[in-house]
């Protein structure tokens, strides 16, 4: 006769790396509970939204502006990294105002805030998502406008200008980004850049922040300068009154001399190097590291197949900045996840990790090791992987 | 209900949410994963648990939610020829692996009803299925079970 206890005792003691996850858990969820006001972005929600690239705004809502937004901090870059005109260009004929605010060029990438105004009063501009196979504002939800959940499931673009008050509504497609011309490297950047942040104003004005990735070319290294960048969108206007039909679509450009500079002391892994990542079932496509006056910015950016993982998708590695010896410096604390492409079947992706380090652990060498742990146990270590910098 | 409150609670029943999320879940990253997330939903929620005494089979109920949750996950993703087949049965078989051959639906009753003590009625809550069926389900299984050991199971 097996009884309860012999099956019971069949299961042997509970794994200690499982009482640790509930205790763990336990703690981060009382720990956020009482962190006074920020949302914390969630990796696992990000990875949940199969889109291009996902609204991760939170921070970006409380503390407007690139700089804040991509370091949370508010604090001005050094002076060798931004050297910044805007401005903005607008025709008479043109429904729509765009000015760049705003813009940074860190390490390989290059960020605009852009802000949309009517040129005629009581309209609201909202973006046309990409996806959208109508022009008509009561077939397109502002969820799927706005890129999140915010508003009531079938709520339309034109059921929300009713209810804001607005006579008019420019729905805008999002605009193509050009370079003309880039310092130290042929070819210029254009194309569709991808958006990270956007946000409706009272006024019926829209700001959204933009990035673009600049190619690094293995000859030239990464461009120096950033030159002369121009936005051109289109925009559809349609009457609130004629329930959505959409009269007419304008083209519009906002042309502004910029001149970013990349900070010097920037850099970055070549491209050479990509590792299997043991448990996580990936590689690293590049790290980039910017110092600035108290602390320096990284990226990671990583691809990961989970059709061969037979481990946690839903939480990355967590890093570790090694010395040469092979202790731990500091931990790369992640502010901010995107995953910036996944395939239809949610099994591949690329994601970009953005965090910061402390000074002293930036490398002074060409080497940078970074160590990949368990992200719940920081003694479980898959690996560690030597980046040479360039 | 208070943070410590839940917290403890929590705790104190981590065995037995070890053996739920092991009879549902083969890796190891797995059930730590549905665990996590489990814990989370039930934090978020827990202020909407009109009665404490519940607490214990509301977090299972979530668990075995998880369960399903990852299971479904994997098997979009594996393709078919990566399922991990069931093990044959062996001469002598553990009584671990006994329980894990059971069909699902045997499984998880008698793991809650005679291993972790839940009454019928308990058990009937956390599977969302009448008493009847759980009562079926415990007959059935505990046969099953005792016909892969060749041998009698569970007292009474």
């Amino acid at each position: 006769m097996k009884t309860a206890e012999d099956f019971r005792n069949s299961f042997g003691e509970t794994e200690e790396s499982f009482r640790h996850c509930v205790r763990q858990t336990l703690m981060h969820l009382e720990q956020e509970e009482e962190k006074p006001v920020k949302k914390k972005i969630s990796l696992g929600l990000v990875l949940a939204m199969v889109m291009v690239l996902v609204t991760v705004g939170a921070v970006a809502a409380e503390q407007w502006g690139i700089l804040s937004f991509l370091k949370g901090q508010g604090k001005n870059p050094s002076e060798e990294l931004l050297d910044m005109h805007t401005g903005s260009w607008v025709r008479e004929e043109d429904l729509v105002k765009l000015t760049i605010t705003e813009g940074l060029y860190e390490a390989d990438v290059l960020y605009l805030a852009v802000t949309a105004e009517p040129l005629e009063e009581n309209t609201l501009i909202v973006p046309r998502p990409e996806d959208a196979k109508t022009y008509r504002t009561d077939e397109i939800t502002m969820n799927s406008a706005m890129a999140t959940d915010a508003y009531a499931e079938e709520m339309t673009v034109l059921d929300y200008a009713k209810e804001m008050g607005f006579e008019y509504v420019v729905l805008l497609e999002m605009p193509t980004l050009h370079a003309n011309s880039i310092g130290g490297v042929k070819g210029p950047v254009a194309g569709k850049p991808d958006v990270i942040h956007y946000e409706l104003m009272e006024n019926g004005a829209m700001r959204f922040i933009l990035q673009k990735r600049i190619e690094y070319k293995l000859e030239g290294g990464f461009p120096e300068k950033v030159e002369e960048v121009s936005l051109t969108a289109m925009g559809y206007k349609s009457d609130v009154k004629d329930e959505g039909a959409w009269l007419y679509g304008v083209g519009h450009n906002a042309f502004i001399q910029y001149e970013l500079y990349k900070s010097a002391l920037s850099r970055r892994s070549i491209e050479t190097d990509s590792h299997d990542i043991v448990g996580y079932r990936g590689f690293v496509e590049y790290v980039s590291i910017t110092p600035y006056d108290d602390y320096a910015a990284v990226t990671i950016r990583m691809n990961k197949n989970r059709q061969e993982s037979d481990h946690s998708w839903m939480s990355g590695p967590n890093w570790a900045v090694l010395d040469e010896e092979g202790n731990r410096l500091c931990y790369v604390d992640i502010k901010l996840s995107q995953a910036i492409f996944q395939d239809d079947r949610s099994t591949e992706s690329s994601e970009l990790h953005y965090g910061t380090i402390p000074l002293e652990c930036v490398p002074q060498g060409d080497q940078f090791i970074l160590q990949a742990e368990n992200w719940r146990n920081y003694n479980i270590v898959y690996d560690k992987y030597t980046y040479t910098l360039k | 209900m208070q943070n410590e409150e839940f917290t403890r609670a929590i705790v104190a029943m981590t065995d037995t949410l070890y053996r739920v999320a092991a009879t549902q879940l083969r890796q190891k990253a797995d059930r730590e994963d549905a665990v996590q997330e489990c814990l989370r939903r039930a934090w978020e929620k827990r202020h909407s648990l009109r009665d404490e005494r519940y607490l214990q089979t509301w977090v299972i109920r979530i668990l075995l939610n998880e369960c399903h949750n990852m299971q479904r996950k994997m098997a979009r993703t594996l393709p078919r020829e990566d399922i991990p087949a069931v093990q044959p049965q062996r001469e002598e078989t553990g009584l671990k692996e006994a329980l894990l051959q059971l069909e699902e639906r045997y499984r998880m009753p008698i793991l809650l009803h005679y291993m972790e003590g839940y009454s019928v009625k308990e058990v009937a809550g956390m599977l969302r299925v009448p008493q009847g069926t759980v009562k079926t389900w415990l007959s059935r299984g505990r046969k099953a079970l005792e016909a892969i050991l060749n041998e009698e199971v569970f007292e009474g």
